[in-house]
């Protein structure tokens, strides 16, 4: 008889337990999910950077809102990312690409890095056209180094 | 009433009138008689929430200022002073994009004494970061995380990191150029765990350090969001862990046999208990 209440003693403080746990793990768990941000307040990561002959033939222009810099080619329009890869420093243009201002980082005019510590090189943006000529920058999606808009 | 009478002062039932009253609310206040006794010395100390962190006996070689350098003391003070003078700030600093920097400028050129306050606050930031990586090379030194005060060592740990993580946060708030890109660097390395799940081809699905990043900044760049997150985890969350740390360390320091000493010749160990 005693075995009996012993069990269901046991039995109950390990269900009492078990709710502890179950609603602290629980409220930890709410919590972890409130500190995430569900709204942002950011611009958007397309931009509109204006029609393709705003841009001149051979030049590299800067885009300080979007920090990126676009490029006009015999090949066509493509943009690279101004963001450095290694801790996101905007590096500036430099007479053979681009350095970093924070540690270093030397790129070429293509983005591929020719000096560390940046891990990679700067990646080439997705670049669009919309049905009334404007070019789009969409910096969410990378393409392969490479890749122009024909115009 | 016998705990009245063997610290040898007259109860107020003795005396009676306002006499006795002023004496009720003195002996209310303070609980012991003169310290002429051993025992009423005793009471001074440790019948006092700020004095009864030192305890009522100290190890003559406790009190040898060469071997501590009284460093830990230091960290605590600088502590102090600067919960003391960020209280103040916080009266006219706004964690706003649009202010924070105009506001910290008022500081510096318009309100009486803001320059004082603020310089204060900056110079005992930078002195604590040193004194306490002075305080833990001492330790270290001297070997006092040693017989059973291995765990105040970790303590320690947790409170250097506090200590870094006060230092880090305070360094947004001013939200200058200075401010902005060592948080977005900041911000970076803590998103660094990304190289890792990049090689192993992961990210995708245990994205560590963007989620790190993002809980971080409440965002994927340095904005408004930020700004408020910093300032919460300064002002509250940090101090808060900071002070309950600090407790736990001088709990700690007395529980493990006081201040650490150099050993006597019979002992021979550093920072071992009598």
């Amino acid at each position: 008889m005693t075995d009996q209440d012993h069990s269901r003693r046991t039995f109950l403080t390990r269900v009492g337990l078990g709710c502890v746990a179950a609603t602290g793990l629980a409220s930890i768990g709410a919590t972890g999910r409130y500190l995430f941000p569900a709204v942002l307040y950011e611009p958007s990561m397309k931009s509109k950077i204006g029609r393709p002959s705003s841009f001149a033939d051979g030049s590299i222009t800067f885009l300080s809102e979007s920090k990126i810099f676009v490029y006009k080619s015999p090949q066509g329009i493509y943009a690279i990312s101004a963001i450095c890869t290694h801790l996101g420093c905007v590096v500036t243009q430099t007479e053979t690409g681009f350095s970093c201002p924070c540690h270093g980082s030397v790129f070429d005019g293509d983005g591929v890095v020719t000096r560390g510590p940046a891990p990679r090189g700067l990646p080439w943006l997705d670049v669009s056209m919309t049905p009334g000529g404007q070019l789009v920058v969409d910096r969410s999606r990378q393409v392969p180094p490479g890749t122009s808009l024909k115009v | 009433m016998m705990e009245t009478h063997s610290t040898g002062i007259k109860s107020e039932a003795e005396i009676g009138g306002v006499r006795g009253l002023l004496r009720h609310v003195y002996r209310s206040v303070i609980r012991h008689g003169y310290p002429d006794t051993p025992r009423n010395r005793s009471l001074v100390i440790i019948s006092n929430l700020f004095l009864h962190i030192h305890s009522v006996r100290v190890h003559k070689n406790s009190l040898r200022a060469g071997y501590t350098l009284g460093l830990g003391v230091l960290s605590f003070v600088f502590f102090i002073i600067l919960a003391v003078t960020g209280v103040i700030l916080m009266v006219y600093y706004i964690p706003s994009p649009d202010q924070a920097y105009d506001r910290i400028k008022d500081l510096e050129f318009v309100i009486p004494g803001g320059r004082l306050i603020r310089n204060l606050h900056r110079w005992s930031a930078h002195g604590m970061v040193a004194v306490v990586i002075l305080h833990m090379a001492r330790v270290f030194y001297t070997g006092s995380y040693k017989n059973g005060r291995e765990f105040n060592w970790v303590v320690g740990i947790v409170l250097l990191v506090l200590t870094l993580g006060l230092s880090y946060s305070g360094y947004l708030l001013p939200w200058d150029q200075l401010a902005f890109w060592a948080v977005t660097i900041g911000a970076n390395i803590a998103a660094s765990p990304v190289e890792l799940t990049d090689a192993l081809g992961i990210t995708e699905y245990a994205d560590i350090g963007g989620m790190t990043k993002r809980l971080l900044l409440g965002g994927n760049e340095v904005g408004a969001d930020a700004l408020i997150r910093f300032y919460v985890l300064h002002c509250v969350v940090l101090p808060l862990a900071a002070a309950v740390g600090i407790g736990v360390h001088f709990w700690r320091i007395r529980k493990d046999g006081g201040l650490s000493r150099p050993g006597e010749k019979a002992h021979g160990h550093n920072g071992e208990a009598p």
